[in-house]
């Protein structure tokens, strides 16, 4: 019974939760913060999805600034560039996240540990370096901008943004929660074991990464035109680590875990950059402080003491 | 975990009711906040002028202040501070005295988000700056659709921003690169009218490949049996430029036009002069290179003799020439008072932008009789003209372009002329009529 409840805080009562404070934010919080919260409730529902190959399947990709990045120019590439409209635009980026998903991810899982991680790296500057320089597609390092952006103004999309990422959430925990979603934590926790008992393993880890890329991929398709531009600097390498820092700052064993994580990263880097310009510097040292002194995240030390194991 | 498939319908409307309730206690504390927040806004007539509010004018500005740009930032932030502690020392702009708030430009993924906090969350009425062609095309739709408040940027060059998009709240009153590359292309066919072959090494990015799009392509037009080797392009911050010095040795050309910048502009300068490309060349001629930091690096042993080599740039500290124009020298004194050193163009674009928001402020109090709101401003910006260093600046209403007149000069030694760096001399002038494309027209592919 402990345990059921536990799963509902970290499951659909988290979610609901969530969703109640997420929704009243505008009501309060002015444009900035609003804003704000938009970017933070993206950058989580990424970190989820890192997470969902991470801290779910065991495997470390350090590369899913690329899924962000894909679904980010696949609907400006469908909007500036085909003129295609919202909905063609986000079916265009789907079809983009998925056909790179499958093809890295075949070639990528050949491998596990360090190694996959160094693919999934080494990929996602393939990529980076495509759109840097197809300068006809992609404008190059310029990148594409001019978006427009669903119901106008920042405050109504804002709605747009936590509702689209409600729904994931709670689709990505129920899936998580039938039978091929529990095989992910069976393959993590001991693959040979896993293939004994006769999952295909490794078409298993794929079907993870391809889940994983598309609901980062998904959070990258809100976010262009959240800001009306995209420039490759969505993909470069190091907001692969931005993703894997939120995914550690809440808690990777925790399904909010890296949701939160997400959102709390855009409010310290919001507040560190007040304080320095080196506010990278910060974010250092809390992510030093958070895996010395909470190794399980912010949200997992904080379920720990729900579940009264402080 | 092991008891269940997903969620019962009972679980469900458990947790859907928990969401209303959260809703409800949510919308209640934001009712409240939302209430307190409210505070009205009073204007005031301290400042001697009717309807004009007392508060200072609090001006964000957003410059490169950290890594290998920084220099640039450092110099556009003192030519702002110069200006500001001006104003504010003559009372301000119609009483109001004039605050900054500053972010960095070098924190490439929030330049949208800062632009955005420093207008709604820190106050800033007004916004100057951007270094990066890139960033001032991003922040199109986010200054024109979201804060709608004026954005004059006094560095990025790119001539996308003013003549592929159509502008309310955005004006440059920087020189961009278009008008500097044409002129260069004047300058090459008129000095060296037997040219047959041209070569070019620049960036690999943007910049880059657009200078050379507008140069050859209007070089072309003026020489039409001008050969063009195929252009080098190299990234950013390269170190050695060995191999690049060799192919364009064997390409055997009579000028050679180069759009690198900065540090990397001196390192390849340093470099084809010791390996004797630059003694070949009938032109070396380059963009950028009037920028004192450039030219500091670049360093008086360095300057080759039997080559002409031409530069240029948004602005240079000595022209218009101080005797005929005392306005450039006492900004130039006024600026080695306080800083020690020579001004780059970034500081004389940056002064000039806020003594374009003075001036347009101004000019929309004459009309209004009050403080102008944004849009009003940015209307007063329009053909609007005012007094720089580099001349006097007139802010084209079609695209929001200032334009004044082009320079380009010959790299001398600066140390018999009592400089700490090479300087340009002899230097040929041209008037915006001449080099200025039309308004909404440009070499360079909008899409």
């Amino acid at each position: 019974m402990a345990g059921k409840s536990f799963m509902e805080v970290d499951g659909p009562l988290g979610i609901a939760v969530l969703g109640a404070v997420l929704l009243t934010v505008p009501l309060y919080a002015g444009p900035f913060y609003t804003r704000l919260v938009a970017v933070g409730v993206l950058y989580g529902l990424a970190a989820v999805g890192f997470n969902v190959l991470f801290g779910y399947t065991g495997l470390l990709s350090f590369g899913h600034a690329m899924f962000w990045g894909l679904g980010a120019y696949g609907v400006a590439i469908g909007l500036v560039k085909l003129g295609l409209g919202y909905a063609g635009s986000f079916a265009l980026a789907l079809a983009l996240v998925l056909g790179v998903a499958l093809a890295t991810g075949f070639f990528s899982l050949r491998h596990t540990k360090i190694y996959f991680a160094m693919l999934t790296l080494a990929f996602a500057q393939l990529v980076y370096a495509v759109l840097l320089k197809w300068r006809d597609v992609s404008g190059g390092d310029e990148g594409l901008y001019g978006l427009p952006r669903p119901l106008g103004s920042v405050e109504r999309f804002y709605y747009v943004v936590v509702v689209a990422v409600l729904v994931m959430l709670v689709a990505v925990w129920r899936f998580l929660e039938t039978p091929l979603g529990l095989a992910f934590q069976t393959i993590r926790d001991n693959p040979y074991r896993a293939e004994v008992v006769g999952y295909p393993v490794s078409r298993i880890r794929l079907l993870s990464y391809v889940v994983s890329g598309l609901i980062t991929g998904v959070a990258g398709m809100l976010y262009s035109p959240l800001q009306g531009a995209v420039t490759p600097d969505s993909l470069y390498w190091t907001f692969s680590a931005a993703i894997v820092f939120m995914a550690i700052l809440g808690g990777t064993r925790v399904f909010l875990g890296p949701f939160i994580g997400g959102i709390l990263y855009v409010f310290i880097a919001n507040y560190a950059m007040d304080v320095t310009e080196y506010w990278l510097l910060v974010m250092g040292v809390i992510l030093a402080a958070i895996v010395y002194l909470f190794p399980s995240g912010v949200v997992g030390a904080l379920m720990k003491q729900l579940r009264g194991e402080g | 975990m092991g008891e269940k498939e997903g969620v019962s319908r009972r679980d469900f409307l458990k947790i859907a009711g928990t969401g209303i309730v959260g809703l409800a206690i949510g919308l209640g504390a934001g009712y409240g906040l939302g209430k307190r927040a409210a505070a009205p806004t009073t204007t005031e007539t301290a400042t001697g002028f009717p309807g004009v509010p007392s508060k200072p004018l609090k001006v964000g500005f957003m410059y490169f202040m950290t890594g290998a740009l920084g220099t640039y930032g450092q110099m556009a932030s003192a030519g702002l501070e110069l200006a500001r502690d001006e104003i504010n020392a003559a009372g301000g702009i119609l009483g109001r005295k004039v605050e900054f708030t500053s972010k960095d430009e070098a924190d490439r993924e929030h330049v949208i988000d800062n632009l955005v906090k420093m207008v709604e969350d820190e106050g800033a009425e007004v916004l100057i700056g951007l270094d990066s062609s890139g960033d001032a095309l991003k922040v199109i739709k986010t200054i024109e659709q979201d804060l709608q408040v004026p954005l004059i940027v006094t560095h990025a060059a790119t001539p996308k921003l003013t003549e592929c998009n159509d502008l309310k709240y955005i004006f440059r009153v920087s020189m961009y690169e278009e008008p500097i590359d044409i002129a260069a292309a004047h300058l090459a066919a008129e000095n060296y009218p037997d040219t047959v072959r041209v070569a070019s090494i620049g960036p690999d990015y943007a910049y880059g490949w657009d200078s050379w799009t507008v140069f050859s392509t209007k070089l072309k037009e003026l020489l039409p049996n001008v050969e063009f080797v195929d252009p080098i392009y190299v990234p950013l911050g390269t170190p050695d430029y060995t191999s690049y010095i060799d192919s364009l040795i064997s390409a055997e050309p009579d000028i050679l036009f180069s759009s690198l910048w900065g540090g990397d502009a001196a390192n390849f300068f340093k470099q084809a002069k010791a390996k004797g490309l630059l003694g070949r060349l009938k032109a070396y001629i380059n963009p950028m290179l009037g920028a004192t930091d450039t030219l500091k690096a670049i360093g008086d042993e360095n300057v080759p003799s039997g080559v002409d080599v031409w530069g240029s740039g948004r602005y240079w500290f000595l022209y218009p020439p101080h005797d005929v124009y005392p306005f450039n020298k006492q900004f130039v004194d006024k600026f080695r008072a306080k800083t020690g050193e020579y001004p780059a163009y970034v500081a004389g674009t940056s002064y000039t932008a806020l003594y374009a928001l003075k001036a347009a402020v101004e000019r929309a109090y004459e009309e209004l009789g009050r403080w102008p709101d944004p849009g009003e401003l940015a209307k007063a910006l329009e053909g609007l003209a005012v007094a720089g260093p580099m001349g006097p600046v007139y802010i084209r209403p079609d695209d929001h372009q200032g334009m004044y007149e082009v320079y380009w000069g010959k790299l001398v030694k600066g140390g018999p002329e009592g400089y700490p760096h090479p300087i340009l001399k002899d230097l040929r002038v041209f008037s915006p009529s001449r080099v200025f494309p039309p308004p909404k027209t440009t070499y360079v592919k909008c899409g």
